[in-house]
């Protein structure tokens, strides 16, 4: 297979990281080679009967009990929040 | 002072117990030690002696037993970096689940451990904060991705570290380094606090010198956890319980043929591991030839299970909630800058290989398949243990490598798991221990595999190796 400059920044865009020109044969080279390898995968998953992927069968749940969630400490980690919100730039733009 | 550098926990323990040494001291002999040491890059944050003493209890099953805790585990109101730039001043506001229990039971955390950049790599050298050097050999890898934990513990910067295991970053390290490297059954330590990579494949593990300690820090860890929905409900209980030097009667153990069969295997590991099976028959073990057939598609499988699980869990670092922030014009400019800045390029490759094998069009191809091939291989592990007590095969393919050494051969480096990481995929536990050295004077390593939930066994079984056996005993000049 071949991995493409292009399908990298498309890739890339979905992941939400930025790629510079200079960096994108060395990424497509990278991506080539492990997925080239990943592939054997399909000539041994072809004969697998199906059943399904489960490691247990029962669910685990606790009582839903509120407990101090710390949101302070947490909020204060972030690189910029106003009253107890997140700040980010403007989503919205004032057209039509 | 005597020197205490390579004094198990054990042996710490009964000097502590006996106050012949006051935890002060100790602490204060590894700081000295750390600092001796600074050129490995172990360690990534040394913390002060006073909030080093403050921070555990007096009292408990390792009381005054300082440790290094990997980077990616979070320490209340300490930098939890991952070794990446975009956690760089990132400061834990909770201790993990693993970290609250080890303070409860008096161990001593020294610092954070330097790793592969999101425990991303195999070699230490992803790590935004420099190599970790082997201590072996300075020229030399420690392995990785728990490169930093598996070189202190080596060192004898402390007797123990906890480190990560998603595809082999204890077991691997641990075998280039010389020590003890164990990975629990997936479950057992509850994952809270731990930052994830690949959520289904993460589990804790610890680093030490030899089996009995690894069985008293798991003692203090393990158990279930209701922060942890994915932990086993387990009550904690004593690891070393069966440790009296004896094998179980009627230990059956398998070799995996395919393992030591692999072309990529060195000459030197498949002789240490086959005499080191020799001296298990003369313990009286039965050892029988076992096939695992999907051994040889585990890496494969485990490339697009754990990309595509990092492609998700590393979709929260957008310069919103914690850590880097690179401004942008637009959301999405924000997100991207801060991503292609914060990031490493081999955690962006492991990002996009993730998004790549979960995209419309190729998940069919790659992550339906890879989940089919975890079945088989699960289900050939479990078929093994029906006919066995025990599974064995190396750690590693290949003795410490030179930093850079596979700069251009990425995809050799990625098979660095290629024994490792199908215990992650099958949930099952493995241990890794030193079973002798190259002719260069490296360390080797052996992996026992055990079933669900087998530690004691697991346990019991390596112990008796580590009574007849001194390659543990051996550490490096420094």
């Amino acid at each position: 297979m071949k991995i493409t400059q292009e399908e990298v920044r498309t890739i890339a865009h979905i992941a939400r990281i930025a790629v510079k020109e200079h960096e994108l044969d060395q990424l497509a080279h990278q991506l080539d080679e492990i997925l080239s390898y990943a592939q054997r995968v399909i000539e041994l998953a072809e004969d697998v009967v199906e059943t399904p992927l489960v490691s247990r069968t029962e669910n685990t749940v606790r009582p839903d009990i509120v407990k101090n969630s710390a949101v302070d400490a947490v909020m204060g980690v972030a690189p910029e929040t106003e009253e107890g919100y997140y700040v980010v730039p403007k989503i919205l733009e004032n057209n039509k | 002072m005597q020197d205490i550098s390579f004094l198990t926990i054990k042996e710490l323990k009964n000097l502590l117990d006996s106050q012949k040494i006051s935890k002060k001291e100790v602490v204060q002999f590894f700081l000295a030690r750390a600092k001796d040491n600074k050129d490995l890059n172990a360690v990534i944050d040394q913390y002060d002696i006073n909030s080093i003493l403050s921070s555990s209890s007096e009292q408990g099953l390792l009381s005054g037993i300082p440790g290094y805790i990997k980077s990616n585990i979070c320490q209340k109101d300490r930098i939890t970096s991952c070794a990446s730039k975009i956690l760089e001043n990132f400061k834990s506001t909770y201790d993990a689940t693993v970290v609250e229990r080890l303070k409860a039971e008096g161990a001593v955390s020294l610092g954070s451990a330097n790793n592969d950049e999101f425990a991303m790599g195999s070699s230490g050298e992803t790590s935004a904060f420099g190599v970790t050097k082997n201590p072996w050999n300075k020229e030399l890898v420690p392995g990785g991705s728990s490169s930093g934990s598996a070189a202190a513990v080596a060192a004898g910067l402390a007797p123990w570290a906890l480190g990560s295991d998603t595809g082999g970053s204890v077991r691997q390290p641990a075998a280039l380094c010389g020590i003890v490297g164990f990975k629990p059954t997936y479950g057992l330590n509850s994952r809270f606090g731990l930052i994830a990579y690949g959520s289904s494949l993460d589990t804790i593990g610890i680093f030490t010198r030899t089996v009995y300690d690894n069985a008293m820090v798991l003692s203090a860890i393990a158990g279930q956890d209701e922060k942890d929905s994915t932990s086993l409900p387990e009550a904690k209980k004593d690891y070393t319980k069966n440790l009296d030097g004896s094998i179980k009667p009627g230990l059956t153990i398998g070799v995996i043929d395919d393992a030591f069969e692999a072309q990529a295997l060195h000459p030197e590991i498949r002789q240490a591991n086959e005499a080191a099976i020799k001296e298990y028959e003369k313990m009286g073990a039965i050892i029988k030839h076992i096939r695992i057939p999907s051994l040889d598609y585990g890496a494969a499988c485990y490339f697009i299970i754990s990309r595509a699980e990092a492609a998700s869990n590393l979709a929260r670092f957008d310069g919103i909630r914690y850590g880097l922030r690179v401004p942008g014009k637009s959301l999405v400019d924000l997100y991207e800058a801060t991503r292609h800045d914060g990031f490493g390029t081999e955690v962006k490759a492991r990002i996009l290989v993730g998004n790549y094998v979960l995209s419309v069009g190729h998940a069919g191809q790659y992550y339906d398949n890879a989940q089919r091939v975890r079945q088989l291989i699960r289900q050939q592990l479990a078929a093994a243990f029906k006919e066995v007590d025990i599974l064995v095969m190396p750690t590693h393919a290949t003795p410490a490598f030179k930093v850079g050494e596979f700069d251009n051969d990425k995809l050799t480096m990625d098979l660095q798991d290629y024994f490792t990481a199908p215990l992650n995929l099958a949930g099952v536990p493995g241990i890794s221990i030193p079973v002798g050295f190259s002719s260069k004077g490296l360390p080797l390593g052996m992996q026992l595999v055990g079933s669900h939930l087998s530690e004691e066994l697991l346990f019991q079984t390596a112990h008796a190796y580590q009574q007849i056996t001194d390659w543990h005993r051996q550490h490096p000049s420094l």
